[in-house]
């Protein structure tokens, strides 16, 4: 009698288990394992408790986000600050770190949890033609502080030429730093800091050559150089499209031709170019080949251990730099012609989908102001208010040579000379680019291998990626 | 009559009764796994095969688009398709039967009666528990050209070093090779089925004087067919699904020469936002394994000999 039971106990035991199981994994958050994003308290319980969204009614926000340990800290710290200017306000930041951020993301608003304020990512244009994420221009006509023009020209996401996701939020640029005490002791001069003294091509090469040992302390182009045996290189070019495009556009080339119907990297300008680049590694021997760049460190490290002397990679190392105890400097990029760079960065994103707008356009300005999260912006990323490019109080507060992460130079070097010769970067610039840079990657691996040249390898692509080119956003 | 039937049916009553009861119990301590599979496999599935004739972005609500996005695999419009296809078929031709002859031959020695032998059936075994991607971290750089353990042992040998996975030619050899590493699943298989064959058809060949390779030839390889059939299987349908590989060490690359199916899959999903497009790539990879998998059992009838069937 008792096993009868026990049986049929253990069974309904076993049964509702299993079904309590299934209902808690379907009623959560059904990314399972997300560590740290902790179970989300959705806006609409707090909304409807609130009942109309007064301004002086509690308000929450959802801000997603992701970042070294160091950002996470700097956007915690700005959370705080905002929530103290603001006491009727709390903000839920999810930090999700790692590359899954848009499966993250995707799932959250599949499941009617979206965010209010994200970080984004160039997915962004395909949600504002979806008309998931706020038009930066319908949110700027209400509001009188802020003005298009208040912002540096370019440093927009745009999925139509008059829609816009919104401004950089993390302004970065390519730059070309370097170890002092590595040239000093070489007794070379150290780079140019002003555009308009920019070394050409040629003179860039050379300084890389005398900064360039094999292992028996010979240079590249002394008699008996070994280069399968480089204990010191040179200079470690960024072999992306922050490293090759401002090359490509001060030789007069771009990622697409002038009218935008065709793909410019392949014609002469841009292939000539990349091709320089390229001989940088199999012909100059000044620069580690991908095989090789592979064991060498990020930019900070590869600097402080002396494996290179000049890095050409994004600013956002130099926040690592000033870390460090490295005697470093900036200088301007060489260049073949002309100066161009640009500026590119992440922006953040508003959801339609969000409650309370007024306080997520707040926030958002919140975090776009230096002001703000001034730690970030004197070393990981730079301003994109025009303001802070030409008032001498606000450049004190980001770029002052007295910071660590701004030696000295850095006005002029970086601040200056990217501010002055800005051009659009392709990245959010170049309509389908996540695509087209998928497949411009591969044919450029051949090119640094040295198994193609440039023209080759950029030309047999072209078919390909001519369905894919569509014409630009801003300019 | 009557008198039978009804003791009959009193009889058969409760037995009836208990086996449906029985039956009943059974569905009850499945029901965990069905309602999973029906929840988050088939259900899903049905989806996705949905999201397949969409243009499913991730985030917009889809719109039935009918068959473009397999046209566009099949026409050769996606440039990476068949691409990707190759590549992977590549790589499972090269990695699933070496995976099976090695994990096969290492069985052989795990099955001696050595001292020690747990010992070394761990060792064998570890790898195959290592997530893949710390694994791929940890041959990432043992396979570095320039400082990586593999490259100096070549040299010290005096033999050609390789550009391993940052050659074209060379990343699916090196990938097929890193693999082998991993099959201690498989290992352990063959070691259990090894294990099952009957002493005494040794003794038999002993006694007509067969030789070491004899046994291995006439018992030891017939008699594991079941197994390796399995491992075969089981190898293909995990070999096409190659993804971590790509993912932490090559990004697909040089030039795309590691360019998995998988991969490829997750880079339309997540890079290029297109749901209903991945979806379709999801569903021809099925198909092909699913015929892959028809096909093989079908020949297993040929070539696999389960014991107590008497002659082929």
């Amino acid at each position: 009698m008792i096993r009868k039971h026990l049986r049929t106990w253990s069974l309904l035991t076993a049964l509702s288990l299993s079904l309590v199981s299934v209902v808690t994994a379907c009623g959560g958050n059904e990314n399972g394992n997300s560590g740290s994003s902790a179970s989300p308290n959705s806006n609409s319980p707090s909304a409807n408790a609130s009942g109309v969204s007064d301004s002086k009614e509690n308000v929450k926000l959802k801000f997603t986000y992701w970042g070294s340990p160091q950002e996470k800290k700097a956007m915690e710290d700005a959370i705080k600050a905002f929530e103290k200017q603001n006491p009727n306000v709390k903000i839920e930041g999810l930090h999700i770190p790692g590359d899954d951020f848009l499966q993250k993301l995707n799932a959250m608003i599949a499941g009617n949890e979206a965010p209010d304020v994200s970080y984004s990512a160039s997915w962004k244009l395909k949600m504002g033609e979806e008309g998931l994420i706020y038009d930066f221009n319908d949110l700027m006509k209400e509001d009188p502080t802020i003005k298009k023009e208040d912002y540096l020209t370019y440093a927009w996401w745009n999925w139509a030429a008059d829609k816009s996701a919104g401004p950089f939020q993390a302004s970065v640029t390519p730059t070309l730093m370097y170890n002092v005490d590595m040239f000093k002791e070489a007794g070379v001069e150290l780079p140019p800091t002003k555009a308009e003294e920019a070394w050409t091509w040629d003179e860039f090469v050379a300084v890389a050559k005398q900064l360039t040992l094999d292992r028996n302390g010979k240079h590249p182009d002394d008699p008996g150089f070994d280069p399968k045996n480089i204990k010191q290189y040179g200079v470690k070019y960024s072999l992306g499209w922050n490293g090759y495009m401002p090359l490509v556009l001060s030789n007069g080339g771009d990622y697409l031709s002038a009218d935008g119907k065709e793909f410019g990297l392949s014609k002469p300008e841009a292939a000539e170019a990349i091709q320089k680049i390229a001989d940088l590694i199999n012909v100059d021997h000044v620069a580690p080949s991908p095989v090789q760049a592979s064991s060498i460190p990020a930019p900070a490290t590869a600097l402080q251990s002396k494996k290179v002397a000049m890095v050409v990679d994004g600013s956002w190392n130099h926040l690592d730099l000033s870390k460090t105890k490295l005697n470093w400097g900036v200088g301007v990029l060489p260049i073949l012609k002309d100066y161009k760079t640009f500026f590119h960065g992440g922006s953040l994103v508003i959801f339609k989908s969000t409650k309370h707008p007024k306080e997520a356009w707040e926030f958002s300005k919140f975090l776009t102001d230096p002001n703000n999260v001034l730690e970030l912006h004197q070393g990981l990323w730079m301003p994109q208010m025009k303001k802070w490019y030409e008032d001498p109080a606000l450049i004190d507060k980001w770029a002052s040579e007295d910071l660590p992460g701004r030696p000295a130079g850095f006005q002029d070097a970086v601040m200056k000379s990217t501010y002055e010769h800005e051009v659009p970067a392709p990245e959010n610039n170049v309509k389908n680019f996540v695509e087209i840079d998928a497949a411009v990657g591969p044919a450029l691996d051949q090119v640094w291998l040295g198994k193609k040249t440039a023209e080759q390898a950029l030309k047999e692509i072209e078919s390909k990626v001519k369905p894919l080119v569509q014409g630009t956003y801003l300019k | 009559m009557s008198v039978i039937s009804t003791e009959t049916q009193r009889n058969i009553g409760p037995k009836r009764r208990k086996a449906f009861k029985n039956d009943l119990n059974g569905i009850l301590f499945a029901s965990p796994a069905i309602i999973g599979f029906l929840l988050f496999t088939l259900g899903p599935m049905i989806y996705s095969f949905y999201v397949s004739f969409t243009d499913f972005s991730g985030t917009n609500v889809p719109s039935f688009i009918g068959l473009d996005n397999y046209e566009r695999m099949f026409s050769g419009k996606d440039q990476y398709f068949y691409k990707s296809l190759g590549v992977t078929i590549y790589f499972v031709v090269l990695s699933v039967p070496t995976a099976i002859i090695y994990s096969f031959l290492i069985a052989l020695l795990l099955n001696r009666d050595v001292r020690g032998k747990a010992v070394f059936r761990t060792i064998f075994y570890l790898p195959s528990i290592v997530p893949i991607i710390a694994i791929s971290f940890i041959w990432l750089w043992l396979l570095n050209p320039d400082l990586g353990l593999a490259n100096e042992m070549l040299q010290s040998l005096g033999l050609p070093t390789s550009q391993w996975i940052f050659g074209e030619k060379s990343v699916i050899p090196s990938l097929a090779m890193m693999n082998l590493w991993t099959t201690g699943g498989t290992m352990i298989i063959f070691l259990a089925g090894l294990q099952d064959i009957p002493r005494q058809l040794y003794e038999a060949i002993e006694m007509d004087g067969g030789s070491r390779l004899a046994k291995l030839r006439h018992i030891t390889v017939p008699m594991m067919t079941p197994t390796i059939f399995f491992n075969l299987i089981m190898g293909i349908i995990n070999g096409f699904q190659i993804f971590s590989q790509a993912y932490v060490m090559t990004n697909g690359g040089p030039n795309n020469a590691s360019l998995f199916y998988v991969f490829y899959l997750y880079r339309e999903a997540f890079q290029f936002s297109r749901m209903g497009s991945a979806s379709a790539i999801a569903w021809v990879l099925f198909a092909i394994i699913m015929a892959l998998t028809i096909i093989i059992f079908k020949t297993s009838r040929k070539w696999v000999y389960y014991e107590g069937e008497g002659t082929r």
